[in-house]
């Protein structure tokens, strides 16, 4: 059987998992884009013009349909095999409770999972009181999902249905990072109901192993504040796995339009910000782009700046440390167009710091930079890349490796 | 036709959806002539029902109990032997018209309610917070309003559930929030409301809808 269509978006994702869970049970063959690359991909003009909302997953049919929504799209994958109704229903009663909890795991469930995980990880910032309002209403409705599981195995009837694929896909986020050992047990029978939807073949398949949360994540230090006395060098060795880098999943967004810059108004410059990004992300940085961008490099209409985070001794976990800068980065979307940048994750768990450099257009920050919500927890510093020894640690920032890093690179990002 | 059951809750756009569907496919739905939001969807009766606690609720003449009022409306819709009129034809009709629903439920109005909850003085203002939640549902305001460019309706060419979802989400959302300035901003979404609460199904059940003149008392400044 030929594929169906493609289902666009990064591939390791609870969203992106509906549909391919579907297509799973119902023997569907549907394509996936295990290269796509967030925030790039569903940013360009292309992507925008097919799917305004900028948001993944999508999908594109082999016969040109197109479809946002994972659940929308995992609906519809299931409507292309012969026997759809075994996860869509087999009458109109089974049908609208398939549709009430995918509307309730849509609505309801996931906006709090999201609620309470981006300020932890520190995609959006922590703000107690509004991290406890939604953190409450998380509870409320594990605690109705609870009631709900107490005599059941399934969310309808007597087998898996997709209110079962999508539900459990929306829980999967909290149960990884959020839910500890004691919430587990205090929601037992959606413990219980969770367990039992991951460990099915076709879940496993799709999403492999999934590791129930040891620690809960902490939320990170407030940047704003005077500085902490330095912990103690020596901590006790965390007996805890080794974390994976946690992506948030959050369907990502698409630029606002932006106002006028005054950027516009500079006088020309030989170098497009724009050739530079493409030769950088098609090219290996060291030699090949660096001797592009000294090549092409306009010290008139650009200049570079080094970035250090102002709080490193905050920093904890690497992970959290790499979403931090994500979530900087998302705020920057406006300077997207006048600046080029990489910040680096660098260090170990608990001993970590952020550094970089950027360039961008003209030769002060412009507003679309200092405008971002957590500029201030940055220290940018004009930098010379006439010097060698900050032309070598550019280089190697950009590169990612390299002696002139100040410490090891665990991960870092690409502003582009 | 005997009434297919009743659906219980107040009286607003969450209840309207059912309604004008009902309106639509001649389908006979009851309501309840009073309900007191606070009260009565926290009995323990009531809950033991719909644990949700959130209204509306739809009890079926023969016992069928459904929340969330998307899915109220998507069922109101299968009763009817027309029901492809409003739930599509097609495959991708259906799968269409489901994506507008999930985005108007699950998007527009998280974000939505974000903001209006503020205005209503639900929750309070935490200014770092509403921004966020302001730009969010300016996006997704943009978003429609290219979707529906030069649309009439949403999906295919006549009016579909998800029409009825999205405009009804959009209203509480152009009575209480986006002022003749904003509004100009949505053009084609704007013209798309306009066009939907003129349909007599939704005349009938909403009645005169008045966009937003002024904002509620204790709204946040707007930001220019």
């Amino acid at each position: 059987m030929a594929p169906i269509g493609t289902l666009i978006g990064p591939t390791v994702n609870s969203r992106n998992y509906k549909a391919r869970i579907v297509a799973h049970v119902l023997g569907v063959d549907l394509e996936t884009t295990p290269s796509f690359q967030m925030g790039v991909d569903n940013k360009t003009p292309e992507f925008l013009a097919k799917y305004p909302a900028g948001k993944v997953p999508v999908f594109e049919g082999a016969d040109g349909f197109q479809l946002t929504d994972s659940s929308a799209i995992a609906n519809y994958v299931a409507s292309k095999s012969p026997n759809s109704a075994q996860l869509l229903g087999e009458t109109d009663e089974e049908r609208a409770l398939i549709l009430q909890y995918t509307f309730f795991a849509e609505s309801e469930l996931a906006p709090t999972v999201a609620g309470v995980l981006q300020p932890l990880l520190g995609v959006t910032p922590f703000i107690k009181p509004a991290f406890q309002a939604v953190e409450e209403q998380h509870f409320r409705f594990l605690g109705v999902l609870n009631t709900i599981l107490l005599d059941k195995t399934f969310l309808v009837g007597e087998r898996l249905t997709i209110a079962d694929i999508i539900v459990t896909c929306n829980l999967t986020m909290s149960f990884k990072l959020f839910l500890t050992a004691d919430d587990r047990k205090k929601y037992r029978n959606v413990t219980r109901y969770f367990k039992t939807m991951v460990n099915q073949p076709a879940f496993k398949a799709v999403m492999g192993n999934v590791e129930l949360c040891e620690k809960r994540v902490q939320p990170p230090a407030p940047a704003k504040k005077e500085k902490k006395e330095k912990k103690p060098a020596e901590q006790p060795k965390k007996a805890e796995k080794k974390e994976k880098p946690a992506k948030v999943e959050e369907e990502e967004e698409a630029p606002k339009p932006k106002p006028k810059s005054k950027l516009e108004s500079l006088p020309e410059t030989s170098m497009k910000l724009d050739d530079w990004k493409r030769f950088y992300s098609n090219n290996d940085t060291k030699p090949d782009a660096m001797e592009w961008l000294w090549k092409n490099y306009d010290a008139e209409g650009y200049s570079f700046w080094k970035v250090e985070y102002k709080y490193n001794d905050e920093l904890t976990k690497l992970f959290m440390t790499n979403n931090l800068i994500g979530g900087f980065f998302s705020r920057l979307e406006r300077a997207r167009k006048y600046a080029f940048g990489n910040l680096l994750t660098l260090g170990k768990d608990d001993d970590n710091m952020i550094w970089g450099y950027f360039i961008v257009r003209g030769k002060e920050i412009p507003e679309e930079v200092t405008d971002a919500a957590d500029f201030e927890s940055f220290e940018w510093t004009a930098a010379d890349h006439t010097d060698p020894k900050t032309r070598a640690e550019i280089e190697d920032c950009f590169a990612w490796e390299g002696p002139a890093l100040p410490r090891e690179c665990y991960d870092g990002k690409t502003f582009k | 036709m005997s009434t297919i059951g009743t659906q219980i809750g107040p009286s607003n756009i969450r209840t309207y959806k059912a309604m004008i569907v009902a309106r639509i496919m001649g389908i006979d739905l009851a309501s309840m002539s009073s309900f007191e939001l606070g009260v009565d969807n926290k009995t323990p009766e009531f809950l033991a029902k719909y644990p949700v606690g959130k209204v509306p609720v739809f009890e079926g003449a023969d016992g069928f109990m459904l929340f969330d009022s998307a899915a109220i409306s998507f069922y109101l819709a299968m009763q009817s032997p027309d029901s492809g009129r409003l739930l599509g034809h097609t495959n991708q009709e259906r799968a269409k018209i489901l994506q507008y629903s999930f985005f108007a439920e699950s998007e527009l109005m998280s974000a939505a309610t974000k903001v209006l909850h503020v205005f209503f003085g639900f929750i309070p203002l935490v200014q770092p917070t509403f921004k966020t939640a302001e730009d969010e549902l300016a996006r997704f305001l943009g978003a429609l309003d290219t979707l529906v460019g030069e649309k009439t309706f949403l999906v295919g060419d006549r009016m579909t559930l998800a029409d009825i979802d999205v405009a009804c989400d959009l209203t509480v959302i152009y009575e209480n929030y986006l002022l003749a300035e904003d509004r100009a901003k949505y053009n084609n979404l704007t013209r798309y409301l306009t066009d939907m609460i003129n349909q007599p199904a939704f005349k009938e059940v909403i009645g005169e809808v008045v966009y937003c003149v002024k904002r509620p008392e204790g709204s946040p400044p707007t930001r220019h």
